[in-house]
């Protein structure tokens, strides 16, 4: 997987910028809301992992946890 | 299910949308800014269109079929079928069709149903007209397609507040010799993706369906109001709108690369973004015309083409189309056609 493809794709998304994207940061502390995870939703559907399950993504409580989704397929 | 015919013609489109909007900024004062310019960002939706207490969806359609009847140089007379698709009638007996009918001085010797359907309801109401046309029955059909969904919208509901607006459009469905390939389909299970669970009769109103509470979502919400869960349509978009698109091009015998527009049901801009890029089109071929007007359900694509139609035809985007409607039931459906010789009204604007 690109995964720096992916961790860009996730700092957009969270809006936050790139360097702070890491394993390690927490979504919860990054604006994780229904919107955010719709938006997950689609960058993981854009790295090859279609039709997350919305109970699956609600688990992730770190990015490293997004890459492991994404790294799944 | 699919099928096709080629014994029609879409005449003419007309839409129209309420003079009363609300820009999503003011709503920076009740909600935290960060999150609120993040959704405006994701969704591309910058203000709503809403119609005021008094004005309902059929007045919409009224409006919109008023001026399409006049520019299409048809008499009421004309008329043989008049069906109204909306989730929000006017009543809940009679049919809002019969309304209209009164109120567009159409024959009595017409046929008039309503159809409850939103998102894919713009699809399965040219279906219907085509049925009807096909079967020999009618010869001009007109479709009033409308929702007020700001009326079932909490105030509170993060969710759904930000995304819905108002719109009621008309469109003249005749004789002709086009040909237009349909697919339809259903996911029951669904159901409760898109619902508003209390006021029919399976939950019938009381003061307790009435009562916002707070959800798990964290959003405030009565059961009478809308419930959308944003994640489960989301999976459910992505899984099937680009195989239905897929299968009716099929069908139809065009590949994508002919195609100049695909009308798609204007959920918001971030889901029209990975359409098209999922489907490989680009996003002038795909268009998100709704920002400042918000996702009118069963009328957002004829909203769009009002919006749009001017810059479509100057881009020559409408000889070979695709349209594309999803989301409550679960329902979802997708036709190739030609717009090519459709008179397409700039939207207008209704005061209340």
């Amino acid at each position: 997987m690109d995964k720096e493809g992916f961790y860009s794709e996730i700092a957009v998304v969270l809006q936050v910028d790139r360097s702070k994207v890491s394993d390690a940061l927490m979504l919860a502390d990054s604006g994780w809301d229904s919107m955010t995870q719709v938006s997950v939703l689609l960058v993981l559907d854009q790295f090859g992992v279609p039709c997350v399950a919305p109970d699956v993504l609600a688990k992730c409580k770190t990015v490293g946890d997004l890459v492991r989704l994404a790294e799944r397929k | 299910m699919k099928t096709r015919f080629d014994c029609c013609r879409i005449a003419g489109i007309c839409a129209t949308v309420p003079t009363d909007s609300v820009a999503l900024d003011a709503l920076q004062t009740e909600w935290d800014p960060k999150a609120l310019a993040n959704v405006i960002r994701m969704t591309g939706i910058t203000r709503l269109r809403v119609a005021p207490p008094t004005m309902t969806a059929s007045d919409l359609c009224l409006e919109s079929a008023k001026r399409l009847i006049q520019e299409l140089q048809l008499a009421p007379s004309d008329i043989d079928a008049i069906v109204f698709i909306s989730q929000t009638p006017d009543y809940p007996t009679p049919a809002t069709s019969a309304v209209l009918q009164d109120k567009l001085g159409l024959k009595q010797d017409v046929v008039n149903f309503d159809i409850n359907q939103g998102c894919s309801g713009y699809i399965y109401a040219l279906l219907q007209a085509e049925m009807l046309i096909h079967c020999g029955l009618c010869r001009t059909v007109l479709l009033c397609a409308g929702d007020t969904s700001t009326r079932f919208v909490g105030a509170r509901d993060r969710s759904t507040r930000v995304v819905f607006g108002d719109a009621g459009s008309a469109t003249v469905v005749t004789a002709g010799g086009n040909i237009d390939c349909f697919h339809l389909k259903t996911d029951g299970s669904g159901f409760r993706e898109i619902i508003v669970s209390a006021g029919a009769f399976r939950v019938p109103h009381s003061p307790e369906t009435a009562r916002e509470v707070e959800c798990e979502d964290g959003n405030f919400r009565s059961a009478e109001h809308m419930f959308m869960n944003g994640k489960g349509v989301t999976t459910f978009a992505m899984r099937e709108v680009p195989t239905i698109i897929e299968a009716v091009l099929a069908d139809s015998g065009m590949n994508k690369s002919e195609i100049g527009l695909f009308g798609l049901h204007q959920a918001n801009r971030f889901m029209l973004d990975y359409l098209a890029r999922k489907l490989g089109v680009t996003a002038e071929a795909m268009p998100f015309a709704c920002g400042e007007i918000g996702n009118t359900s069963v009328a957002s694509i004829p909203v769009m083409l009002a919006a749009a139609g001017v810059k479509l035809r100057e881009q020559n985007r409408l000889n070979k189309v695709v349209l594309c409607g999803f989301g409550v039931g679960l329902s979802w459906a997708a036709m190739t056609t030609t717009l090519a010789d459709t008179q397409i009204l700039p939207l207008a604007e209704l005061k209340s």
